[in-house]
């Protein structure tokens, strides 16, 4: 194979649902640490490729890995964060954010201290015994990252996260989560059809088309964070991914 | 936002009690207007729930026992059977429902019996427990269990089936394999469909139980105690007091389980 063997990589992936190919040949990498995103219009195989990362489906062609290890089903290597939260109803938010670490049979001490830990992270210690139904959509995303992160996983998969969000905590979520990424030191893989998402976040954004249902770009972005939105250089970047 | 949900739900609780006796109200209304038309033998309210008020606390003279004695002999009854039936059909309705395979096979049986009554069976029943000594009771508990038994395990297969597959994702993704998806998962998932199946089943075993009882030489039960006052010669007070029993019992169950319900389910 390559030389390179760092971090994740796509290559010539293809899905093909009963006749109808959602993916052909993506293939791109990320980094250790690296924050990619992937855009595009609806319908382009954005979220199919996170699922395939994640395990959930498994690619008809071409291979995915991670540090040189094939992926070949879900792990707790790789957590994923659903626009629709997914949580547990009949789990409290600390249960939630448990919920790894019990499956992996890590003792209620452990347990106890990496909770709090990821619970202070993301602000939600005051919250711990609420359900979820008791919270507001910005704090239910913050649950489903605070689960993911109490895993401990080498790649963050991030499907829409803030779409269902009012601008304002929008806004004040991609700041929060910069800041965990940076503390955290994670290889992010966000998909988002939001051009400004993508450039206020990536170090690395991954444009797909829809007609060929492949990469149709990769751009880095080299603006020094934090980022300004009314930037001159951050809208000439805006209107060259939508070039 | 929780503290303007739960101000809501005192004042719905408020108006519910109230339209809930309205609607009782009207009931006896009605019952009473169509006692004053004479055109059916039906004896009035007041009458009625006199003969009630005093089967509940003396004896009935043909059985020899109060309308709660009766009551109790059904209730023992129905709950055996529904005890029997509910675990077998709570395990049985999660692995239908999560296990494609056995779904296809298990469901082409349920759905063979589930058309056929259980009253139905009461005849063949009988004759298949001929031999024991406790024909009667083995065969009201063989038909009341397997009336529990078949909704009971469809709604939970149901409820499994629409458990949001983005959750089961969800838990996947954070390492959840095979039985631990099951047992962690699937299981907690499946619990409020788990209850509307208890309360569906136990409202269509109560049902049975008193119709089991109508046909069978069962001595007490509720069932056979409005058939005896229908055989000595139609006595309309007591024979609607024991159905105005069914009703309240019936009625109680829903209630009580959706008591259980509400303490168990904390989180919605």
């Amino acid at each position: 194979m390559g030389i390179n063997h760092d971090g994740l990589i796509l290559k010539d992936v293809t899905k093909v649902f009963d006749d109808f190919t959602a993916i052909d040949k993506v293939s791109f990498t990320a980094s250790e640490g690296e924050f990619v995103c992937i855009i595009g219009p609806s319908g382009c195989g954005k979220t199919t490729v996170l699922r395939l990362v994640a395990g959930l489906v498994a690619p008809s062609s071409g291979s995915l890995s991670i540090n040189g290890t094939p992926i070949s089903g879900p792990g707790s290597d790789r957590g994923m964060i659903f626009q629709e939260y997914a949580l547990f109803p009949w789990r409290t938010v600390r249960d939630n954010v448990a919920f790894g670490l019990e499956i992996k049979g890590v003792s209620k001490k452990a347990r106890d201290e990496r909770v709090d830990r990821y619970l202070r992270l993301v602000g939600l210690s005051e919250f711990e015994a609420r359900y979820p139904y008791e919270l507001s959509g910005g704090m239910k995303q913050r649950v489903a990252i605070a689960r993911v992160l109490a895993n401990e996983p080498t790649v963050m998969l991030a499907d829409e996260p803030f779409g269902a969000l009012d601008v304002q905590t929008r806004r004040q979520m991609q700041e929060e989560f910069l800041n965990i990424w940076k503390s955290e030191r994670k290889t992010i893989l966000f998909v988002t059809h939001s051009v400004e998402e993508a450039i206020f976040l990536a170090d690395k954004i991954v444009l797909l088309s829809a007609k060929a249902r492949s990469v149709k770009r990769i751009m880095s972005v080299e603006l020094p964070r934090p980022r300004e939105r009314l930037d001159a250089e951050f809208s000439a970047l805006h209107e060259a991914v939508l070039a | 936002m929780p503290r303007a949900r739960s101000r809501r739900d005192v004042s719905g609780r408020k108006s519910k009690v109230i339209i809930q006796i309205a609607a009782i109200a009207f009931f006896l209304l009605v019952w009473q207007l169509v006692t004053m038309t004479q055109l059916i033998g039906l004896p009035t309210p007041i009458t009625t729930f006199e003969a009630f008020y005093s089967l509940l606390i003396t004896p009935e003279p043909v059985l020899g026992r109060t309308l709660l004695e009766h009551a109790r002999a059904s209730i023992t009854r129905v709950l055996d059977s529904a005890l029997i039936a509910f675990a077998l059909a709570i395990p049985l309705g999660i692995a239908i429902g999560w296990y494609t395979r056995f779904d296809y096979f298990a469901s082409t049986l349920i759905e063979i019996f589930r058309p056929i009554p259980p009253l139905a069976l009461i005849p063949l029943v009988y004759a298949l427990f001929m031999t024991y000594g406790n024909t009667v009771l083995l065969a009201q508990l063989f038909i009341v269990a397997l009336a529990v038994f078949l909704p009971t395990v469809v709604t939970i297969v149901e409820g499994v089936k629409s458990i949001d597959p983005i959750i089961i994702d969800a838990a996947k993704t954070l390492g959840a394999r095979g039985n631990q998806l099951l047992q962690k998962v699937v299981f907690y998932a499946s619990i409020p469909s788990i209850f509307a199946g208890i309360r569906i089943g136990l409202g269509i075993g109560w049902a049975s139980i008193v119709a089991a009882e109508l046909i069978g030489g069962s001595g007490t039960g509720l069932g056979y105690f409005i058939m005896t006052m229908y055989q000595v010669g139609g006595r309309m007070p007591e024979l609607i007091s024991g159905i105005i029993m069914i009703g309240i019992i019936g009625f109680l169950m829903n209630e009580g389980i959706l008591w259980l319900q509400h303490r168990v389910i904390r989180w919605a």
